[in-house]
C-alpha cells in the first residue's frame, strides 16, 4: 500500500467542491455576476486541478504490484474517541484500480461536460437562467461522485451517496421555473433517498454480518479482506418468518437492487428519469451517463463477494436488468420528443449494465458503463446541437433533413448510433455488448441464461429500429422545421462544442482497445496473451467461454442488430409508406382504440409533408404514465393525503374533549399493559 | 475573569437573565411612583435584555464549553448549599456532557427569541420581555439542577411565564392554549414529583451523592427498588408525565393548539428549548431511576416511539402550512430522539443528544426564515407562496440548506445524530432500525415537496413577484445560525468528546445488561474488558 502524501487523494473531490463552493458564494451570498470567461476558467480549473491528480495517482498506480492502493487519512469525521464505538465515519480515500478506472471515467466526463456547457451556457435565454450556478451545480456533483468513488469508509461512502442524490436534484432542477421540470427532479430525489435507506441498511448488515458491530472504522478494503463467507449468515428465523430462510447476502443485494433501482432508474422506476428530460443537454449528459448509472453499477464492482453468495436472488437482479432493457428500448422506438428518447435509452443501457452485474462480472458492467458514458455522451451532444438548431424544439415531427445543413454533427450521430447497435467491430458498444452476452453465457449462478441471453439480442434489435428512426426523422428526409427558422441559418456549432463531440467520437473506437474480447484480439493481433487490459487491471479472472460459443453469440448480436438496423432502414429510408400503410390497414381493420395505430403526423407548416411515426397510443401512454406512476407515486401520494392529510389531520385539530380522550386512552393503555401483560 | 463568577458560574448563568429581569421591573415600577407618565423606555428594556441574554451566553461557551474537562465523567463545576432547610432543597448544581448542549442551546436561543420578537410583537413588550427572562432562568435550572426539588422547581417557574407568554401575546384562542399548555405541563410536573417521592427515601432528593458525604444520590443507587411500589409504577408515572411534557403522541393534543396561537418568538423558544425539558428529563431521571422496568420494555417502547415518529413525519408530510409543518416535523424530531434514549446504548443516547441540539438549531433557522416571509407577505400558507426561489433567491437558498438540515442529508448536523441513533437502536432491533429509515425517507419526500411547493416552480400568485429579498440584516442572522449547522456537521468531534464520557458515565449507572443483536450474535461494544479498564482508570474516585 503506498502512502498518498505525493498524491493527497483528498484533494480530488476538494477541487471541484472549492469551485462550487466559490461559485455558490459569489452567486448566493454576495449576489454578484462573474463574466463567463471566469466562471469556465473556475470550472475548468476545477476539474482539471482534479483530473490531473486521478492521473497522477493513475499512473502511480500502474507502477505498484496488482491489489495495490493508495490511501489518504483524513481524520475521524463522527466519533468522539471516548466510547468503544471510538469511529462510527473516517475520512479516508482509498484509490485502488477500480478507484481509479471510476475517477478516470467521472473526471474526463465531467472535463468533456464543463467544455460542452460553456459552450451551450451563452445561448440559454431564460429566465431562471443562470451560468455560474449551473457550473457551480456541475462542481459539487463531480466533488460528489469521486467521493462516491474514492471512500473507503462504507458511512463514508453512503454519506457521499446521498450528497449526489442532492446535487443530481440540483442539477436536474436547474430551470427551476418549469413546473415540470421541478416536479421530476424532486421526485427522482425523493424516490433516491428510499434508494439511501435501503442501501444505509444493507451496508449496516454487511458491517455487521462480517466486522460485528462495535460501530469502529469499517473499510471497504476492511470487509474485502476479512472473511467474506460470514455474509453466509441465516438471518434470524422470526424476522425472515414466512419467506423461507434468506442468508444476509440475499437481503443485502435486493437492498442494493432498490437503491439502484431509485438511483438508476430502473424498472419499475424508469419514468421519472424520463419525466426529468428537459432539464439543460448538460445536465442530462452528467447524470445520464455518470449520476444516475456509476454509483449502482460501482457498488457492485465493489461488493462482488456479496452478488457471488446471493445466487437466489442474481435471478432477479439479471431479470430486473433484462425488462428494464426490453421495456425500455420498446419506448424508444415509439417516443418523438428527442431526449425523452435518449433518456429512455439510458435507461435501456443500464438495464444491460444491471445483467452483467448479475452474472458477477464487475469488468463487463464497468466497461458497459463506460461505453454507454462515452457513446451516450456523443449521442446527447449530437442531439442537443440538433434541438439548439431547431429554436430549442424537441419533436422529432419537427425536424428532418437537419443532416444537410449539419453534417458534422450528422457523422458523429452515426458514430455514436453504430456504436450503440454494436454492429461495429472496434467500437466501445459492440465490445460491451458482447462481453455482457459472455458474462451471462458463461455465469454458474444465473438462471435462465437462455432466455436472458435471447431478450438481450431482442433488446438490441429494437434498439437498432429505434436508432434509425432518430436517425432518420431528425437527419435525412424531407424538412419539417417551423418556417419561423431560417434554413441557411442551420449550422454546426463552434469548436466549444464540436471539440468535445470529436474527442468522445475518437474514444468511441479507441476506448475499444481497453477491453478487447481475446477472441478479436486472437483474429486481430498477433502474441496478445491479456487482451482485456481492463479486466487484467480490476483484477478479475478472464471469461471461462469456448471460443465457438463466443464467436456464436457475436453473430447473434450482430445478426439481432443488423436485423433492427435494416428493418429501420428499409421502413425509414426506402420504404416510409410501408409501415404506414400496412399499420393502418391493420388498424382499420382490427381496433379504433389506437392500439399500436400508426398516424401520419400532418405538420401545419408544411401540409404536405407527412413523418411516419408510431403514435404512442392510449393505452402505452396508459402503461408509462397512468399504471406505473400511479403504483409507485399517485397512489402513495393518494394514501398519505387521504389518511393523513384529511381524516387523522381533523383529529388533530385540537379540541379539549379529543385532547383528554387522548390522554385517557394513553393511561388506559399503559395501565392494561402494567396490570395484564406485564403483571404474567 | 472575577474569581468568585468563575467558582459561581452556573449560579450566575441560571439567576442573571431572571435578576435583570427583577431588576428592570423594579426600576420600571420605581420611576412610574416617582412619576405615573414616566416608564422605562423600551429600548431600554429590548438592550437590557439582549445585553444580559448575551452575556450568560458568552459566559456559558467560555467558562462551560471552552473549560470544560474531557477527562471527567460526572458533574462539573458542582456547587452546593443548602437553600430551602424545610423541605431539604439544595442548591445544588453542576453540568455534564449532556446538559452542557442543552445549557448553550437555551442560551443562544433567547437572544433570537428577543430579536423576533422585537420585530413582530406590537403591544406590552416589557411584560414580554420579563416572561422570557423568568423563563430563560427556569429552563437554565432545570438542566443544570443536580437536585430532584431543585430541578422541580425550576420548571414550575419556567410554566408561569409561558403560560402568560402564551395566553397574553397569542391568538384569538389563546386563553384556551395556555389553559391546556399548563394542564398538560402541570400534570406532567406533578406526575413527576410523585415518582421522585417515592423514589426518596430520605429527606434529600439530591440527583447525586453530595461531595464529603457518603449518603448516595437518587440516580447512584442503580435502580429504585421500592418494596411498596414497583419500579414500573414509577416508570409509567415519569413516562406519562414527560410524555405530556415532550409531547409523544397521543399525548400531544396540546401543542396543536399551542402551535397556531402562540406568537412566533414563543414558538421559535418552546420548538427549539421548552420541548428539551422532556426529552433531557428521559436521559437524567427515567434512565438511571428505573432501569430495569426500562430495560423490560425497551423493545415495546421502541417500536411505539418508532411507529410515532413514523406518524409524525407522514403527517407533516400532508401539511400545508409552514408553521404546522415545522410543527409536526418537531414532534417527529422529538421522538426520533426518545428512540435514542430508549435505546439505552451508547450512540443512540449520545446521537440522542446531538439530536436535541440539531434540532434546536434547525428550528431557530426554520423560524427566522419564517419570520422573514411572514413579514412580507403575513401568510403561511403554502398555496400563497410558490415560487419564491424567482423573486427571493438567497431566501430559497437559505431554506434549502436549513432544509437538508432537517431532512438529516451531511454534512449538516441533523445527519449526525440521526445517523448515529439509527445505528444505536438498530444494535437493539432490527426492526426499529428500519422504522427510522421508512420515517427519514418519509421525512426527506414530505421536507422536498414542502421545498418544491414554497420555493421552485412558477411564481403562484402576483403578489409574491415584488417580494423583496432578504435584507442584509436578515442574511447575516442567517448565516450566524449556520455556521454551527454546518460546522458541526463536519467536524462533530468536540461535541462528541464532551458528551460520550457522560453517556458513559450513565450507562455505567444504569448497568444494562449487554445487547444481543436481534440480527445475529455478535460482541457487546460495552463488553471489551480492556475497555472497562480504561474506563475505570480515567473515572475519578
Amino acid at each position: 500500500m503506498m502512502d498518498a502524501s505525493i498524491i493527497p487523494l483528498r484533494w480530488i473531490p476538494a477541487f471541484p467542491l472549492l469551485g462550487a463552493l466559490v461559485l455558490g458564494v459569489v452567486t448566493g451570498l454576495l449576489r454578484r455576476e462573474l463574466s463567463p470567461r471566469w466562471i469556465g476558467s473556475l470550472g475548468l480549473f476545477s476539474a482539471g486541478s482534479s483530473m490531473g491528480l486521478v492521473l497522477l495517482g493513475f499512473f502511480a498506480l500502474l507502477g505498484e504490484p496488482r491489489g495495490g492502493a493508495l490511501v489518504d487519512r483524513v481524520g475521524t469525521w463522527i466519533g468522539g474517541g471516548v466510547a468503544p464505538a471510538a469511529t462510527i465515519i473516517d475520512f479516508t480515500f482509498r484509490f485502488d484500480a477500480l478507484s481509479a478506472v471510476m475517477c478516470l471515467l467521472i473526471s474526463a466526463g465531467g472535463m468533456i461536460s464543463i467544455i460542452y456547457a460553456l459552450g451551450t451556457q451563452q445561448a440559454d435565454q431564460r429566465d431562471d437562467r443562470g451560468a455560474q450556478r449551473f457550473m457551480g451545480f456541475i462542481c459539487i456533483s463531480l466533488a460528489m461522485m469521486l467521493a462516491v468513488v474514492l471512500a473507503d469508509d462504507v458511512f463514508f461512502f453512503w454519506a457521499a451517496w446521498c450528497g449526489l442524490g442532492v446535487s443530481t436534484w440540483w442539477l436536474l432542477g436547474f430551470w427551476y421555473a418549469d413546473p415540470a421540470q421541478s416536479r421530476a427532479a424532486s421526485t427522482l430525489f425523493v424516490l433516491g433517498r428510499f434508494g439511501d435507506m435501503a442501501l444505509l441498511a444493507a451496508l449496516v448488515l454487511i458491517v455487521d454480518a462480517i466486522l460485528g458491530s462495535d460501530g469502529t472504522f469499517a473499510g471497504f478494503a476492511q470487509i474485502q479482506s476479512a472473511e467474506p463467507s460470514l455474509i453466509q449468515k441465516t438471518l434470524d428465523p422470526v424476522l425472515m418468518s414466512g419467506i423461507g430462510e434468506w442468508t444476509v447476502a440475499d437481503v443485502c443485494v435486493v437492498l442494493i437492487l432498490v437503491a439502484g433501482v431509485t438511483k438508476a432508474s430502473l424498472l419499475p422506476l424508469s419514468r421519472f428519469m424520463v419525466a426529468g428530460s428537459t432539464a439543460p443537454v448538460t445536465a442530462l449528459i452528467l447524470v445520464q451517463t455518470l449520476f444516475t448509472a456509476v454509483p449502482f453499477i460501482y457498488l457492485g464492482a465493489r461488493l462482488p463477494f456479496v452478488f457471488s453468495q446471493a445466487q437466489s436472488v442474481l435471478g432477479l437482479v439479471g431479470w430486473v436488468g433484462a425488462m428494464t432493457a426490453l421495456v425500455a428500448a420498446i419506448f424508444v422506438c415509439l417516443e418523438k420528443d428527442v431526449l425523452r428518447l435518449l433518456a429512455w435509452l439510458t435507461v435501456s443501457q443500464l438495464g444491460l449494465a444491471s445483467i452483467a452485474l448479475a452474472a458477477i462480472d464487475e469488468t463487463a458492467a464497468i466497461f458497459q458503463l463506460i461505453a454507454h458514458a462515452v457513446q451516450k455522451g456523443l449521442l446527447l451532444m449530437a442531439v442537443g446541437v440538433m434541438v439548439s438548431v431547431v429554436g430549442g424544439r424537441r419533436d422529432l415531427p419537427r425536424m428532418g433533413n437537419l443532416g444537410s445543413r449539419i453534417w458534422r454533427t450528422r457523422i458523429n450521430t452515426w458514430i455514436a448510433t453504430l456504436s450503440i447497435c454494436g454492429i461495429i467491430p472496434l467500437t466501445v458498444g459492440s465490445f460491451a455488448i458482447e462481453q455482457i452476452l459472455f458474462a451471462v453465457a458463461s455465469s454458474e449462478a444465473l438462471p435462465a441464461q437462455d432466455w436472458l441471453i435471447w431478450t438481450i439480442l431482442v433488446t438490441m434489435a429494437v434498439t437498432s429500429f429505434g436508432l434509425m428512426r432518430l436517425v432518420y426523422s431528425a437527419l435525412y428526409g424531407a424538412t419539417r422545421i417551423p418556417s419561423s427558422i431560417r434554413w441557411s441559418g442551420i449550422e454546426d456549432p463552434g469548436p466549444m462544442i464540436l471539440w468535445p463531440m470529436g474527442i468522445l467520437a475518437a474514444a468511441t473506437f479507441v476506448g475499444s482497445l481497453i477491453a478487447t474480447p481475446q477472441i478479436w484480439a486472437d483474429l486481430l493481433f498477433t502474441d496478445v496473451q491479456e487482451a482485456n487490459s481492463l479486466r487484467f487491471f480490476l483484477g478479475a479472472d478472464p471469461v471461462e467461454l469456448a471460443a465457438d460459443r463466443q464467436w456464436g453469440l457475436v453473430a447473434g448480436v450482430t445478426a439481432s442488430s443488423l436485423f433492427g438496423l435494416v428493418a429501420g432502414v428499409t421502413l425509414y429510408f426506402y420504404r416510409p409508406n410501408a409501415l404506414m400503410l400496412t399499420i393502418s390497414r391493420w388498424s382499420d381493420s382490427s381496433s379504433r382504440s389506437g392500439w399500436w395505430m400508426a398516424r401520419r403526423q400532418r405538420v401545419p407548416s408544411h401540409p404536405r409533408v407527412a413523418v411516419p411515426t408510431l403514435g404512442r397510443t392510449n393505452r402505452l401512454r396508459s402503461f408509462e404514465e397512468g399504471f406505473i406512476e400511479s403504483i409507485t407515486l399517485r397512489f402513495g401520494s393518494w394514501l398519505i393525503q387521504s389518511v393523513f392529510g384529511r381524516a387523522i389531520r381533523r383529529l388533530h385539530e385540537g379540541h379539549l374533549v379529543q385532547s383528554l380522550l387522548s390522554v385517557a386512552i394513553a393511561l388506559m393503555i399503559i395501565l392494561a399493559y402494567f396490570l395484564t401483560l406485564r403483571a404474567d | 475573569m472575577n474569581e468568585w463568577v468563575t467558582d459561581h458560574v452556573l449560579s450566575v448563568i441560571i439567576v442573571l437573565p431572571g435578576l435583570s429581569a427583577l431588576l428592570m421591573m423594579v426600576s420600571s415600577g420605581l420611576i412610574s411612583v416617582l412619576n405615573p407618565a414616566w416608564s422605562l423606555p423600551e429600548r431600554l428594556w429590548w438592550w437590557g435584555a439582549l445585553i444580559a441574554t448575551s452575556m450568560v451566553c458568552g459566559l456559558a461557551f467560555s467558562e462551560l464549553f471552552f473549560d470544560f474537562d474531557l477527562e471527567a465523567f460526572g458533574p462539573q463545576r458542582v456547587e452546593v448549599k443548602s437553600w430551602i432547610s424545610v423541605g431539604g432543597v439544595l442548591w445544588f448544581v453542576g453540568v455534564d456532557g449532556i446538559s452542557l448542549f442543552l445549557v448553550l442551546l437555551t442560551t443562544v436561543t433567547v437572544p433570537w427569541v428577543l430579536i423576533i420578537a422585537r420585530r413582530q410583537l406590537q403591544r406590552d413588550p416589557q411584560s414580554f420581555i420579563a416572561c422570557v427572562l423568568l423563563s430563560e432562568t427556569g429552563i437554565l435550572g432545570v438542566f443544570l439542577a443536580l437536585d430532584a426539588a431543585l430541578l422541580l422547581l425550576a420548571w414550575q417557574l419556567t410554566l408561569l411565564p409561558l403560560f402568560l407568554l402564551l395566553g397574553r401575546w397569542g391568538g384569538p384562542r389563546r386563553a384556551r392554549a395556555a389553559i391546556r399548555f399548563s394542564i398538560a405541563w402541570g400534570l406532567g410536573s406533578m406526575l413527576i414529583l410523585w415518582a421522585l417521592g417515592v423514589v426518596s427515601t430520605g429527606d434529600s432528593l439530591a440527583l447525586y451523592g453530595l461531595p464529603g458525604l457518603e449518603e448516595v444520590g437518587l440516580l447512584e443507587r442503580g435502580g429504585f427498588r421500592g418494596e411498596s411500589v414497583s419500579q414500573g409504577w414509577v416508570l409509567a408515572a415519569l413516562l406519562l408525565g414527560l410524555g405530556l411534557t415532550i409531547p409523544i403522541f397521543p399525548l400531544h393534543a396540546w401543542f396543536s393548539d399551542v402551535d397556531r396561537e402562540a406568537p412566533l418568538a414563543l414558538s421559535l423558544f418552546l420548538n427549539a428549548v421548552g420541548l428539551k425539558i422532556g426529552t433531557y428529563l428521559l436521559i437524567r431521571l427515567v434512565l438511571p431511576l428505573c432501569p430495569d422496568a426500562l430495560e423490560s420494555v425497551r423493545t415495546e417502547l421502541l417500536f411505539c416511539v418508532g411507529s410515532v415518529m413514523v406518524y409524525a413525519f407522514l403527517l407533516m408530510s400532508t401539511q400545508d402550512n409552514f408553521r404546522r409543518l415545522v410543527a409536526w416535523w418537531t414532534l417527529a424530531q422529538l421522538a426520533l430522539i426518545s428512540v435514542g434514549i430508549f435505546s439505552m446504548e451508547v450512540r443512540g443516547l449520545t446521537g440522542a443528544v446531538v439530536a436535541m441540539l440539531s434540532h434546536g438549531l434547525t428550528s431557530i433557522a426554520l423560524f427566522l426564515l419564517i419570520g422573514d416571509i411572514f413579514e412580507r407577505r403575513k401568510t403561511l400558507a403554502l398555496s400563497e407562496l410558490g415560487g419564491l426561489a424567482r423573486p427571493m433567491p438567497v431566501f430559497s437558498i437559505f431554506l434549502a440548506v436549513v432544509i437538508f438540515c432537517a431532512m438529516g442529508l451531511p454534512p449538516l448536523i441533523g445527519f449526525v445524530g440521526q445517523l448515529m441513533i439509527f445505528l444505536g437502536s438498530t444494535s437493539i432491533h432490527w426492526g426499529v432500525g428500519s422504522l427510522i429509515l421508512v420515517g427519514w425517507a418519509i421525512g426527506s419526500g414530505g421536507l422536498a415537496r414542502f421545498y418544491r411547493r414554497i420555493a421552485l416552480g412558477p411564481v403562484s400568485q402576483p403578489e409574491n413577484r415584488g417580494l423583496i429579498d432578504l435584507r442584509f440584516r436578515e442574511r447575516l442572522s442567517l448565516v450566524v445560525m449556520l455556521i454551527p449547522i454546518v460546522w458541526i456537521g463536519i467536524q462533530p468531534g468536540p461535541l462528541l468528546r464532551r458528551i460520550e464520557p457522560s453517556v458513559l458515565e450513565l450507562l455505567r449507572l444504569v448497568e444494562v445488561e449487554p445487547v444481543d443483536s436481534a440480527i445475529f450474535s455478535r460482541r457487546d461494544p460495552m463488553d471489551t474488558q480492556d475497555h472497562r479498564d480504561e474506563l475505570d482508570h480515567r473515572r475519578p474516585v
